[in-house]
């Protein structure tokens, strides 16, 4: 039985793709207390609705050195493709197996003329689990809990980013008159990245609170990763609730 | 979001008054919890210097979103860079999560409790340097030992670094174009857009909590428009 070895590690996040809509992504490869310059390398895989699942590897990274590429550089085939989201890949390695790589950061930054934002990816994990048997363990299981705004100048959505070969259908529970409920969410294709809408699901029936900022519905819903595999993150959108536009994204 | 001990965690944000700043902390449990259960979360208020101002408790139904305005507990705090600030530490049980939705100008942002950085590790901000851009470095020291951080900035070739003291549980904004890019021999910078990277790493017993917040141009100032970033 070999022990977990963290010199390399993944994360999953997603990215928007349109004409008018460029998205970048920033790497900070990190080791904790460890400074020196080792190389990393960063491989980069771009997968979702109509586009084929592709990688490539960037060479030259070093430990504790930001960096960052436009994903029309990584891709450049992307924009003759589907445009809306896309899911993104990121695995960190580290020749050196010491070097434990999951303090590692990534930024995925989404611009258009009108409006700019950032927000951090879901923590990166070891690529290997325990392994028994040469058979990679299951995905262990973590409490996911997401906060959904809705108000004058924002509408929430939950987006699902999954990059295994299986058909997810994501399970959340919210709070209900009588104790708790499933939330009604669709499947998410294999490869692929799905924004629900919480507007109607989550938000519609719920109690409207006074705040200093106006009238708002603050709703929140949770779940496990169980239904997920290893490849699965959820991520809070909140957009402008009439320009659409992106304004925020936590990751779950 | 660091956890003090297996039974609660702690969130540290830096808050920021009206009128041009709004802070507000959202906590939510992972469950609808039994009828009539609630959850406390604690508050502690620091100026800038690190003084206690206010220590509060908020309690709220665990089936619902607890909703913490800051506003109402801000009297007492200072003014530094020409904005009233402090830092809140906010505790609450296991399993819950911390939020903070920051209102800057007309743009409301949505963020996860900030990472709390040790001494020696680090953390990166990406930012575009000059186009009229400004940004406002935040430190908050989130221990009652003074902390000092070195911030560094990659662009280009160049990467000056400078060293932050933030008193003990207080917080610091520092300009990064007016205070620290002031005080470096290169202008580079200004001349068009590019792009860099802060790196922080505090050299102290303290953890840090970071972030940032920058102004974006428009073409009048009506125009420009603010936004607030975790440092990752």
């Amino acid at each position: 039985m070999e022990t977990n070895v963290a010199n390399s590690v993944v994360t999953h996040a997603f990215c928007m793709v349109t004409p008018a809509i460029r998205s970048r992504v920033h790497f900070f490869p990190s080791a904790g207390t460890t400074s020196g310059h080792y190389p990393v390398a960063c491989e980069l895989t771009l997968f979702g609705k109509g586009i084929e699942r592709r990688s490539v590897r960037l060479e030259g990274g070093r430990l504790n050195q930001p960096d960052g590429i436009r994903l029309e550089d990584a891709f450049p085939a992307l924009e003759n493709e589907g445009s809306g989201l896309c899911g993104l890949e990121i695995v960190f390695e580290c020749p050196q197996g010491r070097i434990n790589l999951s303090s590692s950061r990534l930024v995925v930054e989404i611009v258009s003329p009108q409006f700019s934002l950032s927000y951090g990816a879901a923590p990166f994990q070891s690529t290997f689990a325990d392994t028994t048997d040469g058979e990679v363990a299951a995905h262990a299981s973590r409490s996911l809990v997401g906060v959904a705004l809705q108000d004058g100048s924002a509408t929430p959505s939950l987006v699902v980013v999954n990059s295994t070969t299986e058909l997810l259908r994501p399970e959340f529970w919210h709070s209900a008159r009588d104790g708790e409920a499933p939330l009604q969410l669709g499947t998410v294709a294999p490869n692929s990245v799905v924004e629900f809408p919480l507007d109607e699901a989550l938000c519609k029936n719920a109690e409207g609170r006074e705040t200093l900022w106006g009238a708002a519905v603050i709703e929140k819903m949770w779940g496990t990763s169980n239904w997920g595999l290893g490849g699965t993150v959820c991520y809070m959108l909140h957009r402008d609730p009439v320009s659409k536009r992106p304004m925020s994204v936590c990751a779950l | 979001m660091t956890s003090s001990d297996i039974k609660s965690i702690k969130s540290h944000f830096w808050i920021a008054a009206a009128p041009f700043f709004s802070s507000t902390i959202l906590v939510a449990s992972g469950s609808s919890g039994v009828a009539g259960e609630t959850i406390e979360a604690q508050c502690e208020l620091f100026d800038v210097d690190g003084t206690p101002i206010q220590r509060f408790q908020v309690e709220f139904p665990s089936r619902e979103v607890g909703i913490i305005e800051v506003e109402p507990f801000m009297a007492g705090l200072k003014m530094q860079s020409g904005i009233i600030q402090g830092h809140l530490a906010v505790q609450s049980r296991a399993g819950t999560t911390h939020l903070c939705r920051q209102q800057v100008g007309d743009r409301a942002d949505i963020l996860t409790a900030p990472r709390g950085l040790k001494s020696r590790e680090m953390s990166f901000m990406p930012l575009l340097l000059g186009g009229r851009r400004e940004h406002l470095v935040v430190v908050v020291s989130t221990g009652p030992e003074d902390a000092q951080v070195v911030i560094r900035l990659l662009y280009g070739s160049r990467s000056p670094e400078w060293t932050v003291q933030i008193p003990g549980n207080g917080c610091r904004v520092v300009s990064l174009e007016h205070e620290l890019l002031a005080t470096f021999d290169d202008s580079s910078w200004h001349k068009g857009v590019m792009q860099g990277y802060l790196r922080i790493s505090p050299r102290s017993q303290s953890a840090v909590v970071c972030q940032m917040v920058e102004r974006l141009p428009g073409e009048t100032e009506e125009h420009q428009s603010y936004r607030s970033v975790s440092s990752w």
